[in-house]
């Protein structure tokens, strides 16, 4: 993979990660997906299984590029960034909805 | 884990909690936020450097293409700068990346002299700043207190109760993961505040975890010198010698010719088996017991052990290069961990970023108390608006006095006499203008609007000078390659944007008078 | 844990939160989490130092890894300060363990060679 784009692929996992997660979050499943139906279970566990994937690449590509220790601290910070991306994405997402219903 | 720590932390633990967290954040608050503020901009302390010393960026100056020779471009500088005087010790930082020429430093019988120059040997005239890296810099670790490292204790003593905040914060925060990603921007402000401070404490934790215990770490022989006491007798200096491989002697008082300095460059860097030199130090120059010490450049990695590579200055012979032990190998790591010193564009950024991430933890700490006791209170009393002067003072106060910096950096004629005082001076100055302002005009609400109508107009303002005074805009940096310049802009840019749109936001809210005061009363 | 059991036994006695504490209890806590807190971790960095040569460490190796460890406890004791569910209590142990810490070094550093 070329260098340049390595950055924005480990950041796309983080973000992919935790957006994953955030839908395992009962208030953000109602907001975003269902707002009549109950998070099922079986779904909860693939959206774990799937931001674990998704951890594990950006790991993986945050080491190839930089090498372990560098790769590790990239990893770390990156997840990071991902997790606030999905906070401004959900907070965006959810602006309007919450607005008229209040 | 969420069943392990529901047993751990109780709700009396977590009353207990609230206390230290809440008073530690309000009296150190305004303190921690000067930190992490000037912190992260020293970050970007390289670029800010070039900013403010047009003499000495990329279009300015030729790009480095070979190594430097010590002996044929520095010591004639040296000589020069000395200017006749007998030379004691001076050092010089060679070019890199971010900085295109090099510095020097040479201490004299007859008072110290510094410079710049470029790679080829041509000295610049003088900066007439103190930039980022003397002064925002320093400002971060040392508050520019450096007497008996005052200011080392009291910036180490706010590390603590940040580390301590941290903690109790994740032992308040009741609902960590249900909450994980919740910011309501919408309704109560109070609700938001609390929001966007779980947020910021939550998601940069382990970031704000790192960056504040290996802050500490740097300097801990010197703020916790216990062991240095019972080891070492208190001497620091023999501990630093030990520790970090370093190598000092007198000076003999017997007049030496010095041995060329080149060859102990192409020595050091076979003993490091690669690798550039950044720093090269010659201490008692001209004397029998002259030292020459050279120090590794530490871009390719995170561990800061620059390993000092030490050589008898006159016959040339190697005195010392000893790698540290395990234990202060991992110290050199933590500390290189909070340095940043290393060649990583997305991981600079990062640590800019979660920076000021941490400024937006602290601030909206403070602001989440003033709401709360707004509504608990009713009208502010002393104490209130103390806080509150506070937190406007080192919030936008802050940022207005680094753009008065800046914005002076680029006004002042290079004539001025003690030209980088004048800066700092105005530094100060406004700083101390703009919390007076924020003191006299808290009535109900710190004045928010105007301030950041001020910050709105001075970032601009600094974008514009810069075009005037040095004829390079943002597009010609993009198009030569100066990124220092363009980020500087960049960054200067969307400040201007930003709190020109939160100063309007503000000014056509309405201001919460007593009719929406009681309706927060209510809700509460 | 046994002070988190021992808190919510102190709420449910009626001493809860509700109460403000005195001003002299206050400052007892404050001062055990700041001095007292300060001094443990010297009696760690200290005595920890000391245990290190006499294992066989370097001894800037031993300062550097009992200070860190130091490092790591002070915020903590500093927050147990305020979580004991006495104040005296807190200063006791951690002004006792810290005058113990640091005798029990100076007697190490005296008597090894």
């Amino acid at each position: 993979m070329p260098d340049i784009l390595s950055f924005p692929a480990i950041f796309g996992l983080c973000y992919l990660a935790f957006g994953a997660l955030a839908l395992t979050v009962e208030r953000h499943w109602r907001d975003l997906v269902d707002s009549r139906r109950a998070l099922p279970r079986r779904t909860v566990l693939r959206l774990r299984c799937a931001a674990v994937l998704c951890m594990a690449a950006a790991l993986s590509a945050a080491v190839h590029r930089d090498g372990a220790g560098f790769g590790i601290l990239l990893w770390v910070l990156a997840l990071t960034a991902g997790a606030l991306a999905v906070s401004a994405t959900v907070t965006w997402l959810c602006r309007p909805a919450r607005g008229r219903t209040r | 884990m969420t069943a392990g720590k529901r047993k751990l932390i109780g709700p009396a633990l977590r009353a207990a909690m609230l206390w230290p967290h809440t008073w530690a954040g309000v009296t150190l608050g305004g303190l921690l936020m000067l930190v992490f503020f000037m912190g992260s901009l020293a970050v970007f302390a390289s670029e800010i450097d070039r900013w403010m010393m047009p003499d000495t960026r990329i279009g300015a100056v030729e790009a480095p293409d070979a190594a430097v020779s010590l002996d044929r471009t520095v010591v004639p500088l040296v000589e020069r700068l000395a200017a006749g005087r007998e030379v004691r010790d001076w050092y010089v930082q060679l070019p890199d990346e971010r900085r295109p020429v090099m510095a020097l430093r040479v201490r004299t019988e007859g008072g110290n002299a510094g410079g710049m120059a470029t790679a080829g040997g041509t000295l610049l005239p003088p900066v007439g700043t103190l930039g980022a890296s003397s002064f925002f810099y320093p400002l971060h670790y040392s508050l520019h207190l450096r007497a008996g490292f005052v200011g080392y204790w009291i910036v180490s003593f706010a590390s603590v109760a940040m580390l301590a905040g941290l903690i109790s914060g994740v032992i308040i925060h009741a609902r960590i993961f249900k909450d994980f990603f919740t910011f309501r921007s919408w309704g109560q402000l109070r609700r938001s505040l609390l929001d966007l401070h779980n947020l910021t404490g939550v998601l940069v934790l382990p970031f704000h975890l790192m960056i504040t215990f290996t802050g500490i770490v740097i300097i801990l022989p010197i703020v916790l010198p216990a062991g240095v006491q019972a080891l070492y007798g208190g001497d620091v200096q023999r501990f630093y010698d030990d520790a970090l491989g370093n190598y000092s002697r007198p000076r003999a008082g017997i007049a030496a010719a010095a041995a060329p300095l080149d060859p102990m460059l192409a020595e050091a860097r076979r003993l490091w088996g690669g690798g550039e030199p950044a720093v090269v130090f010659v201490y008692n120059a001209g004397d029998a017991a002259s030292v020459v010490r050279i120090n590794r450049d530490t871009g390719d990695r995170i561990s800061l052990d620059v390993q000092p590579v030490f050589f008898d200055g006159v016959t040339g012979a190697l005195l010392k290069y000893q790698p540290p032990g395990p234990m202060v190998a991992a110290h050199r790591v933590m500390s290189g961990l909070h340095f940043a010193a290393f060649e990583h564009w997305p991981l600079r950024w990062l640590y800019f970023l979660f920076g000021l991430a941490g400024c937006v933890l602290i601030g909206t700490g403070m602001l989440h108390w003033m709401e709360k006791r707004r509504v608990v209170h009713g009208l502010p009393g002393v104490g209130w608006r103390s806080v509150a002067a506070l937190t406007c003072g080192t919030t936008t106060g802050l940022l207005i006095a680094t753009l008065a910096m800046m914005a002076a950096n680029r006004l002042l004629p290079s004539g001025v006499p003690s030209r980088e005082l004048v800066e700092v001076g105005v530094f100060f100055l406004t700083w101390i203008a703009s919390a007076v302002h924020a003191a006299v005009r808290t009535k109900i609400d710190p004045p928010w609007s105007s301030q950041c109508t001020a910050v709105a107009l001075l970032a601009a303002a600094c974008v514009l000078m810069n075009w005037i005074t040095t004829g390079e805009h943002p597009v010609r940096a993009a198009a030569a390659g100066d990124w220092a310049v363009v980020g500087v802009d960049a960054v200067l840019v969307l400040t201007a944007a930003g709190a020109w749109r939160v100063s309007r936001r503000l000014a056509r809210r309405a201001r919460p008078e007593a009719s929406t005061l009681s309706r927060l009363t209510d809700h509460a | 844990m046994t002070e988190a059991k021992a808190q919510r036994q102190r709420t449910v006695a009626g001493n809860g939160p509700k109460r403000r504490p005195s001003r002299l209890r206050t400052a007892v806590r404050v001062t055990a989490a700041v001095f007292g807190a300060y001094g443990f971790a010297w009696g760690i960095a200290a005595f920890g130092a000391e245990l290190g040569t006499l294992a066989g460490m370097a001894p800037a190796e031993a300062v550097t890894a009992a200070s860190l460890l130091a490092l790591l406890v002070l915020p903590a004791v500093s927050l147990w300060a305020f979580a004991v569910p006495r104040a005296g209590v807190g200063w006791a142990v951690l002004g006792g363990g810290a005058v113990l810490m640091i005798a029990a070094s100076r007697l190490v550093g005296i008597t090894a060679p």
